[in-house]
């Protein structure tokens, strides 16, 4: 290789996403999560109402122009029914052009498990009312041991994987994720880009483990590591897009070029933020 | 093995007020097990282990920074600070070229330019210093690097060493040194390192005990 191409002259492109948060209360206790509110699955139990489709309306109006990206996350509320979500996408449809992702496999299951519908027919829905691929969530290890030790209460990898796929049939392309902390181990990598590699994926992302004070184990990723992670997914994948998430701390400009030699296609910066 | 990563403390005197110096180097040498490299304005009457002086005496090695002139004369041992150049034409490589006619060379210093300036340069520079000085130590300073670039090139570069390591900032050099799996070493230039035991590394989780898909999932009640 020539010298002077050693290093990409610029980073992959940044993509400004948007996220819709329609709850933060959430029943499932991931290990890892430090983004949910515990609300118990008991009657009676004190639980806000989610997101206001009013609300959620209003904040769109006035979205920063540089989003490109709309995320829409946790439906595990057991109160609201399928039909708000289904609304609440609708209303980001008509507020924005661009594409929408919507919820994920594990949210698909709560809604399949409590309306006893069809999971083709809620895809169906969510495709109907606007949104254009489906989200990563829960795929954060397709390793069963570390399911079971990490987030024992979500459905199981073989699951997750097998609603996933339902999506392309839909037109709502799956997306999966590679969870990046210090303690995602060799061979547990690669068990799970073994499982990724088994279907096709619309994008992948890489998400970078915030900093958790009371388990040493779960540290943020050192950058050098987090490049050579990332160089193993495309070595893996070459096809499949490979987008990183912002961390919670600020990357350097040099973290970002480091990323795009490593096989980055491109960052997901977080712009805004629309919660209940 | 692979090879150690050196953790040089420096203890720079130029700024201290001349009566503290001696009480100065006694307390940084102190708190680091003996061992740590000192960079005066004069010599200093206890006896430290590793030492340079900003102006040219015999008997002792001579620290020049970026900005300093060019001593006359012939040099016993030199320590260099640069700017990491540019490319061919930069005045910087020009006055390397220069020291080197002055005497032999023992480490030199790279500081980045700016945080603008290109890995492709860096990367470049580093290349011709190791390939045509492979017996010289090439340092880079990792307050005008950055601990991301400084800790790639580490990786990239084994034989580099990294400058400019607060004790505040140890921590990072260590974690760096988990994720190459390479060991640490306190040292100087008299070449009696002493090991930094290594951070705490917490046992990567096994997979759980017991299946919890069946029940009961917890052994005590088996």
């Amino acid at each position: 290789m020539n010298i002077a191409e050693r290093y990409p002259a610029q980073a992959a492109p940044k993509v400004g996403v948007a996220k819709i948060t329609t709850t933060r209360q959430c029943w499932m206790q991931c290990r890892f999560c430090d983004f949910s509110q515990f609300a118990p699955l008991v009657f009676g139990a004190d639980i806000d109402p989610c997101l206001s489709l009013s609300k959620a309306e209003t904040q769109l109006k006035r979205l920063n122009p540089a989003v490109k990206l709309l995320k829409i996350r946790g439906g595990l509320s057991f109160r609201e029914p399928f039909s708000y979500f289904r609304a609440l996408v609708k209303t980001a449809a008509k507020m924005f052009s661009g594409p929408i992702q919507a919820f994920s496999p594990i949210e698909l299951y709560q809604w399949h498990r409590i309306e006893q519908r069809p999971i083709r027919d809620l895809l169906a829905e969510l495709r109907w009312a606007g949104a254009t691929q489906l989200g990563p969530g829960g795929g954060e290890s397709l390793v069963q041991p570390w399911r079971d030790r990490l987030s024992p209460n979500r459905l199981d990898a073989e699951a997750w994987l097998s609603l996933a796929s339902l999506g392309w049939e839909t037109g709502m392309p799956p997306s999966a994720m590679i969870l990046a902390g210090r303690w995602l181990a060799k061979e547990d990598l690669a068990q799970h880009l073994h499982l990724l590699t088994t279907q096709s994926w619309h994008h992948l992302e890489v998400k970078i483990m915030r900093p958790v004070t009371l388990h040493p184990e779960l540290e943020p990723i050192h950058l050098i590591a987090l490049c050579r992670l990332v160089s193993e997914i495309k070595e893996k994948m070459p096809d499949t897009p490979l987008y990183v998430n912002d961390p919670s701390y600020p990357l350097t400009d040099d973290a970002y070029l480091l990323l795009t030699r490593a096989g980055a296609d491109g960052f997901y910066t977080t712009l805004e933020d629309i919660e209940p | 093995m692979n090879e150690a990563l050196l953790w040089i403390p420096t203890l720079d005197l130029t700024s201290v007020p001349a009566p503290y110096h001696e009480a100065s180097a006694k307390m940084f040498l102190a708190a680091h097990h003996g061992r740590g490299h000192i960079i005066s304005p004069d010599p200093l009457v206890i006896r430290v282990p590793s030492l340079a002086l900003t102006s040219p005496r015999p008997g002792f090695a001579c620290h020049l920074i970026s900005q300093s002139p060019i001593p006359d004369g012939p040099l016993e041992l030199i320590d260099v600070t640069i700017s990491c150049p540019r490319g061919v034409q930069d005045p910087h490589l020009a006055r390397l070229d220069q020291i080197f006619k002055k005497g032999p060379v023992r480490r030199v210093i790279l500081t980045r330019q700016s945080p603008e300036q290109s890995l492709n340069a860096i990367a470049q520079a580093l290349d011709t210093l190791l390939d045509t000085f492979p017996e010289i130590l090439i340092a880079i300073d990792v307050n005008s690097f950055g601990w991301d670039a400084a800790s790639h090139f580490a990786a990239e570069y084994p034989p580099i060493l990294l400058d400019g390591i607060a004790d505040s900032e140890l921590w990072r050099l260590m974690d760096l040194a988990q994720v190459l799996q390479r060991p640490v070493w306190l040292d100087d230039f008299s070449h009696h390192p002493k090991p930094v035991p290594e951070l705490p590394q917490y046992k990567i989780f096994d997979p759980p005990p017991v299946d919890v898909h069946r029940i009961p999932f917890s052994s005590r009640f088996r």
